[in-house]
């Protein structure tokens, strides 16, 4: 994916304290990431960061989010959007609000890739040493 | 509008904007381990900030079900929830 993620794996029989503890630290990696301070565990404390959070069963994943999307081109040349991107697309699905959305991410995947270059963090940019 | 999503949301009123409490998160996990228990995976997920893809302000975490995920994916082509893939082969700590 070419956007930062932070993935922890939940094991069966795990605690909502552990529960939350991981939820805390993938988003205090997330944080830090986005140049932003961590800020503990405190519900009350507004995050200064947006982000995604995924939850199944067995895993969960933050990524911090830079942009809610863009505007991409139809297949007739129009400028259609935005494609707002949200948490689904840890689950790896797509809401699109129209046709011509679909039909122009569905038949040219550059389009795909360059809303998915933009909705967060690149995880190759050497600022971040180009690990994460 | 996928058929079947769902919505967990607080009881008090809670901003989305803030980090969830360990209830909303045992709640969360909780409700994907008893649609388990049923034989129905669920996808949670939540947004919090501009950037997002967030709706409203009152805290809620949303579900999915995977089976209405995969509608309209070829059968031939196997398709995994993401987070569960990125998770296992692709983790990134």
């Amino acid at each position: 994916m070419p956007f930062t993620y932070f993935t922890a794996e939940i094991k069966e029989g795990v605690t909502s304290g552990q529960l939350h503890a991981i939820y805390i630290d993938l988003h205090n990696k997330a944080c830090l990431v986005s140049g932003k301070l961590a800020i503990g565990g405190s519900e009350e404390m507004e995050s200064p960061i947006s982000y995604n959070l995924a939850l199944t069963s067995s895993a969960m994943i933050i990524c911090p989010r830079t942009c809610e999307g863009i505007y991409i081109e139809s297949i007739d040349g129009e400028r259609v959007g935005p494609v707002s991107l949200n948490g689904t697309v840890l689950g790896g699905t797509l809401l699109v609000k129209s046709e011509a959305e679909w039909v122009s991410l569905r038949y040219d995947k550059s389009k795909l890739k360059d809303v998915l270059n933009s909705i967060g963090i690149n995880p190759f940019d050497t600022r971040h040493g180009g690990k994460i | 509008m996928i058929p079947d999503h769902f919505i967990l949301a607080t009881k008090e009123y809670k901003l989305q904007t803030c980090l969830l409490g360990e209830v909303d998160i045992a709640a969360a996990y909780q409700c994907l381990m008893s649609f388990r228990d049923n034989g129905e995976e669920l996808f949670g997920f939540f947004n919090s900030g501009d950037y997002s893809g967030a709706s409203q302000p009152h805290r809620h975490i949303q579900f999915l079900p995977v089976e209405s995920m995969k509608a309209g994916v070829d059968e031939k082509e196997s398709w995994e929830v993401l987070a569960n893939t990125l998770a296992t082969k692709n983790p990134r700590m």
